[in-house]
């Protein structure tokens, strides 16, 4: 084959085949274009997928923070409920629990034992019922974040030995011993007393609880930290103990070891969420160690520095100092005008009429004979005396006769109390009255309250009948006279009518409140001394508090007080204000 | 089969041979593509049958021998043309056992209807590979020599068996070992 001829066929090979490659490149390239646009438009498709996809989820986002929202106000709603509540159940509460107390006294003078018994329960119920919503609003306060903790020095031996001597009773009762062993650094702290006594209470209480003929200690010890001094107050039982099960559930919301344990030891199982709660709002915690049939360690560590807010609870730090008085003199400490001197020679009549008188309010002072009467009776400067006739050494006749005598003492009423009826003899000596023995207990109280009475009118402002019910049973009987308004606008009148020595006074009240009263009352300037009680079962805030600073004498939060301190304080601050206000 | 089979078979025996022998064993086949081939095409595997029995005939060499021949000749144009596939490999074991795994797989993504064959490798024995060949054409032959085309690329010292597993060359197996 000529060369020429190979060269030509070779040639006309290689142009179909480029021929066939550009068809194949033509197709490949149409291929590609095809793919791309594919491509393109499944970017699109996945593009507005994806878009889809977002303002799905934006629209998600949105519900969830509506919902959120939701849940927030919801829940400030319930603490605020709370709040609500738990101020309007305590105010009749403790009107129940009062008149229970009132009825009570009553009854046990009549001597009916089953009367007695079913007002004890009622008592112990509405006292328990009382602690209960304590702690929900304990616990509604934590949980909206409105704790507000009292800042000061804390000697933590005080505290540790008063929580035990708060205990001891309910713990001989189970036949329980009690031990401390508190290190000798302990020293002092800094944090809410009220708070840290509480939480220890739970712990003690607790421990004191669940345990039965066994021993209880409470170890106080100082820990020394780079991050400075910690307080660790460790309470270890050897009773019922718990499984690792119900450790894990303890410190929830209203949940005790098991719902047996509710039935058998009752307690509403808020306590300790409250401690734990509490002790992290100040910057420590409570852990626990337990083995079931051992017994249990529950460890409360807190710092000794200030507290600061922690787990989202916002704390407002206050000095206990801050509600200051709206002034007060030093050292009034001057004849009681309700203190009671009992002279009589028999133990078992100067036993029964201290109590007789205790109960009614009097204080008493008893002597066994004339001598000593006669050198107590300068000290004290009594309301008034009993007397009796038939004594050895100095007799009555005589005791009479001495402090008619003397011209500082001849003006303190003397009640004789004797079984010789020689009623003219005492009269003309002097005497007040004239008792003939076995004494008729209403008829001496009645003469004492004749001759004690109380020199001033207190004005109740309160708007709860039953409230001002009790009130009026109770300081009446301490010999006051009472005046009462259902409100700050009756009480203004009453104010205006004529001034009382003292004002008790409850905040939330219709139509004219506490607060509008109390600007009402301070706006004239003759009634600005009159010394105002606030008795309430409102819980203040600190906005409320500053409103009060400066205007009021002392502030009584009812639920937390016993009636009786609560009387006490009522009696001690107005008759230390009306002998201030009669002082020249 | 791919076009570059073709177009590098005539390469060959243009080179091997001469540009005569090539129009000689084209004049007269008969071939639906009239012996022109594009790398980029795709042609009927039969025609290279065809190709190569014309030019045992012409040259009296065994059809097996030119086609072994052959597979030595591709597989040096593969390591021109693909040297993606050459990095990082520097033995024949390693680069047939990537063969299946690797090469294949990049092949299809370019020519989504190639068929290809499949080999097995079998490294249980230390020092040793069983590679099996199995196919749906009869190329037992040119896997062969691209096989030995391999292991010449690398230097190695191996030496190859052969154990045909159907009479018409659609599946072999080869054993590779070193050389004692």
């Amino acid at each position: 084959m000529e060369e020429l001829e190979i060269l030509r066929r070779r040639l006309e090979r290689e142009k179909l085949a480029r021929q066939a490659a550009e068809r194949i490149a033509e197709e490949k390239t149409l291929e590609l274009f095809q793919a791309n646009q594919g491509l393109e438009q499944r970017v699109q498709e996945r593009t507005s997928e994806l878009l889809a996809e977002r303002n799905k989820l934006d629209a998600t986002l949105r519900d969830l923070a509506a919902a959120r929202d939701a849940a927030l106000d919801a829940s400030r709603a319930k603490s605020q409920f709370l709040a609500n509540m738990s101020h309007e159940l305590r105010t009749p509460l403790n009107a129940i629990i009062g008149l229970a107390e009132i009825l009570l006294e009553d009854v046990s003078d009549l001597g009916d034992p089953t009367m007695v018994e079913a007002l004890e329960r009622v008592h112990r119920a509405g006292r328990h019922l009382l602690s209960i919503i304590s702690d929900i609003l304990d616990l509604s306060k934590i949980e909206a974040g409105r704790v507000e903790l009292e800042v000061g020095p804390i000697a933590v031996a005080d505290l540790v030995e008063d929580v035990v001597a708060t205990v001891r009773p309910l713990a001989e009762q189970r036949g329980n011993r009690i031990v401390v062993q508190c290190s000798e650094d302990i020293g002092s702290m800094t944090g809410d007393a009220i708070r840290v006594r509480q939480s220890l209470m739970n712990l003690v209480g607790n421990a004191v609880k669940f345990t039965e003929n066994g021993s209880v200690s409470i170890r106080a010890a100082r820990l020394r930290k780079p991050d400075g001094d910690w307080i660790e107050l460790a309470v270890q039982d050897t009773g019922i103990g718990m499984t690792p099960e119900q450790m894990s559930r303890l410190f929830g919301d209203f949940v005790q070891a098991d719902a047996s344990t509710t039935r058998k030891y009752g307690g509403t199982g808020l306590g300790l969420a409250i401690s734990r709660r509490l002790c992290r709002v100040m910057g420590g915690d409570i852990t626990v160690e337990s083995l079931p049939d051992v017994g249990s360690t529950f460890t409360m560590r807190l710092p000794t520095s200030a507290p600061v807010g922690s787990e989202g609870v916002a704390v407002v730090l206050r000095e206990p100092a801050s509600l200051k008085p709206v002034s007060r003199a030093p050292g009034l400490a001057g004849p009681s005008s309700r203190t009671v001197l009992v002279v009589d020679d028999d133990p078992t009549v100067r036993a029964l009429i201290e109590r007789y008188l205790t109960r009614e309010g009097f204080s008493v002072v008893a002597v066994p004979g004339g001598v000593q009467a006669l050198q107590r009776v300068r000290e004290i400067r009594p309301a008034a005396i009993t007397l009796d006739v038939m004594m050895p050494e100095l007799d009555g006749w005589t005791v009479l006769a001495a402090l008619k005598g003397d011209p500082e003492l001849s003006s303190i009423p003397v009640i004789m109390m004797t079984i010789v009826d020689e009623k003219q003899r005492g009269y003309s000596l002097g005497a007040a009255d004239y008792l003939v023995k076995p004494v008729d207990r209403d008829r001496l109280l009645h003469v004492l309250r004749g001759l004690c009475s109380r020199p001033g009118r207190i004005l109740v402002v309160e708007d709860d009948e039953a409230t001002r019910f009790v009130l009026r049973r109770s300081l009446e009987r301490e010999g006051w006279t009472l005046v009462e308004a259902e409100n700050g606008r009756v009480a203004l009148e009453q104010v205006a009518a004529e001034p009382p020595q003292a004002i008790v006074l409850d905040l939330m009240m219709p139509e004219v409140d506490g607060f509008e009263f109390l600007a009402g009352l301070r706006r004239r300037e003759e009634w600005r001394s009159i010394p105002v009680l606030v008795v309430t079962a409102m819980e203040l805030s600190e906005a409320d508090r500053h409103r009060l600073d400066g205007q009021v004498e002392r502030i009584i939060q009812k639920g937390a007080y016993e009636r009786d301190d609560l009387l006490r304080e009522i009696s001690a601050i107005v008759a230390e204000c009306i002998e201030r206000s009669e002082r020249p | 089969m791919k076009g570059i089979v073709f177009t590098e078979f005539l390469a060959m025996v243009d080179d091997r041979f001469s540009p005569a022998m090539v129009e000689r064993i084209l004049d007269g086949a008969t071939l639906s593509s009239g012996g022109a081939y594009t790398a980029v095409g795709t042609y009927d595997y039969r025609e290279i049958l065809e190709l190569v029995g014309r030019l045992s005939r012409e040259t009296d060499l065994a059809p097996s021998d030119l086609v072994r021949a052959f597979g030595e000749h591709l597989f040096g144009r593969f390591v021109v043309g693909y040297p993606q596939f050459f990095t990082d490999v520097d033995d024949a074991f390693t680069f047939l056992q990537r063969i299946d795994g690797y090469i294949h797989i990049e092949v299809r993504k370019l020519y989504p209807d190639a068929e290809l064959p499949r080999f097995e490798c079998d490294l249980s024995q230390p020092g040793r590979m069983v590679l099996t060949y199995r196919s749906s054409r009869p190329f037992a032959d040119l896997a062969e020599g691209l096989i030995l085309g391999c292991v010449n690329h690398f230097g190695e010292a191996l030496d190859i068996t052969r154990e045909d597993m159907a009479p018409d060359g659609t599946a072999a197996r080869f054993l590779l070992a070193a050389r004692a």
